[in-house]
């Protein structure tokens, strides 16, 4: 059962089509890669299926409920590119503002020890490292248990050992809550831990499906020669 | 220190400089703009101060000084009979009313004394004092002893320039704080991300602007009250009126200001840019809401412009309150507070607006 439909959709910023007539589709429980260079697209398909950007052409279902209603909201976690936290609170109020609005103040204290911040929860977050800002606004995303968590480029700056951390919440939060995760990325590597991936090249879907299917239609040993010879 | 080093920083800041267009075009225009507006205002003023006279004196003093105010350019003088010049008092169009009594070349002639009665409208100490030197330069002959009797309608003869100008002072202190407050709070929110975040939840646009708006409102009626406070029992500023008139207006003027403040951040990217609204909104403000100048002086292009201005209504309103002792069964004072409810809720619009441009344009 998909529980994201993309069908032909095109978004156009000053007569360019940043996306363009991209279509795709995601099923319920899955993680979902956003694959492709930076610019390419990723950051503009995931705000238009949150409701923060419009969009000029195609369809959109996401939870059989049309385009992102705020009801349909309830149910979406969203980890920006950038922290996107009060600085001037600390880890727990931020938490705890983002748990008030979907009414998911009881899971507090399971998010704290889940990303690991319940020793520094008072600590203000402009004092934080920046993997531990990450920690906090994946944190501030997951609070309520949604069903369907976009998080856009969720590992970039964090180091290896946080970044296989991160891919371990993940895949519990995966399994555990059986929630679809969309996850865009422009490091090859960290493909390997999607279910399905589209290969996404100027707003356009160069190719969809899992990293054996892609290695195996482009007759490649790796990701990156994959999205090099789908891109010619 | 190496020059060169220096050099490289400063033709960095002029390119800077140069990339920014607002920057360049605020740094350079707004100079213009409000010099051009002041030096308007203090060519075009009007006189627009009228003196009402009854000369009762049969006898050759009373005609000769009502001829020497007559005579006056700098006032505009009004001859009525007292009952009509009491009405003109009360609706503000005369600032005053001198009557020159029966006897009064008789006494000149017996006491060598004048005792004209002069009714002054009293509100503003700069008319008051304008008006009595006008009539004192009327007094054509020297040696005499003046015994003038002086009424006010409004305030009295302690009445100071800060009486006049505290009200005021309270409206932009109150308005400016929490328009630049919000401005950058709201960008703030913009800048990091986090309105974003705010937008991809269930909450709504009214949740978010209104969320905004009570806790600014909340702050600022905390600073509105410490501010008056402040003013009436620490500077002693001359109150007559309701406190609870007071704080209405000081309410409406916040709700203005956190709403302009959102609205206007909708134009910045950065609270660098937003910091240059200041001149903008705040400049033009402080010339032309009646702060400085009275609104009635001044040229008629500026006077429609002054009329479109919050600060113009919360002014009038404050003064009215405090120096006037008005409350709602005064027009002018209803019509300041519908003015600035008005105001309040177009603001409010815009607000909104900006967050959906803000939804529109990421």
């Amino acid at each position: 059962m998909n529980i994201i439909e993309v069908t032909n959709l095109t978004k156009t910023f000053s007569g360019i089509n940043v996306i363009d007539d991209l279509s795709l589709s995601i099923k319920k429980g899955s993680i979902y890669g956003l694959l492709g260079p930076n610019g390419s697209g990723k950051t503009t398909l995931i705000r238009i299926l949150l409701g923060i950007l419009n969009y000029d052409k195609g369809e959109i279902f996401i939870i059989k409920k049309g385009m992102s209603s705020k009801e349909t909201l309830k149910n979406i976690g969203y980890m920006p590119q950038q922290s996107s936290l009060y600085q001037d609170l600390t880890v727990f109020d931020n938490i705890k503002f983002f748990a008030s609005i979907y009414n998911a103040e009881k899971n507090i204290n399971f998010i704290l020890d889940l990303v690991e911040l319940d020793e520094i929860k008072n600590k203000k977050v402009s004092r934080l490292s920046g993997g531990m800002k990450q920690r906090c606004s994946l944190a501030c995303a997951l609070v309520h248990k949604p069903k369907l968590l976009f998080l856009d480029e969720p590992t970039v700056g964090v180091d290896p050992l946080l970044r296989a951390q991160f891919w371990s919440y993940f895949n519990e939060i995966s399994k555990n809550n059986d929630t679809t995760i969309v996850v865009s990325s422009h490091v090859m590597d960290e493909a390997e831990h999607c279910d399905k991936l589209a290969l996404i090249r100027f707003g356009k879907l160069i190719a969809e499906g899992s990293v054996s299917h892609l290695l195996e239609k482009t007759n490649s040993n790796n990701l990156e020669n994959a999205f090099l010879k789908l891109s010619k | 220190m190496n020059l060169k080093n220096i050099i490289s920083i400063v033709i960095r800041i002029l390119k800077q400089f140069k990339n920014d267009k607002r920057t360049v075009a605020l740094f350079f225009i707004v100079p213009l703009i409000i010099l051009l507006l002041l030096g308007y205002m203090l060519l075009g003023q009007s006189t627009n101060l009228t003196l009402g006279l009854k000369n009762k004196d049969k006898g050759f003093l009373g005609k000769e000084f009502s001829n020497n105010l007559l005579h006056n350019k700098d006032i505009n003088i009004k001859t009525e009979n007292i009952n009509q010049l009491k009405k003109d008092l009360l609706s503000n169009k005369i600032q005053g009313y001198i009557i020159f009594p029966s006897n009064f070349t008789n006494n000149f002639l017996i006491n060598h004394t004048i005792s004209p009665n002069i009714y002054l409208e009293g509100s503003q100490p700069q008319e008051v004092q304008n008006l009595l030197s006008n009539i004192n330069k009327a007094y054509s002959i020297k040696g005499m002893k003046i015994k003038e009797s002086i009424h006010y309608l409004y305030g009295n003869s302690k009445l100071n320039i800060l009486d006049y100008f505290g009200p005021a002072f309270i409206g932009i202190i109150v308005f400016f704080l929490v328009f630049l407050i919000t401005s950058v709070s709201f960008l703030r929110e913009r800048s990091e991300g986090t309105l974003e975040r705010l937008i991809a939840s269930p909450l709504s646009k009214a949740d978010i602007v209104f969320g905004y708006m009570i806790a600014f409102i909340l702050l600022s009626f905390v600073q509105a009250v410490i501010v008056l406070l402040f003013s009436l029992y620490v500077l002693n500023m001359y109150n007559i009126g309701n406190i609870l008139y007071i704080l209405i207006i000081e309410f409406l003027l916040t709700i203005s200001a956190v709403n302009t403040g959102i609205f206007l951040s909708m134009f910045s990217k950065t609270e660098f840019q937003a910091i240059q609204f200041i001149p903008l909104v705040i400049i033009p403000q402080v010339l032309l809401s009646g702060i400085i100048f009275t609104v009635n002086t001044e040229p008629p292009v500026l006077k429609t412009i002054s009329n479109i201005l919050p600060l113009t209504y919360a002014v009038q309103g404050l003064r009215i309150i405090m120096i006037k002792g008005k409350n709602l069964n005064s027009h002018t004072l209803l019509l300041d507070i519908i003015v600035l409810i008005i105001f309040s809720l177009l603001m409010l619009l815009g607000a909104f607006l900006t967050i959906k441009n803000t939804i529109d344009t990421n």
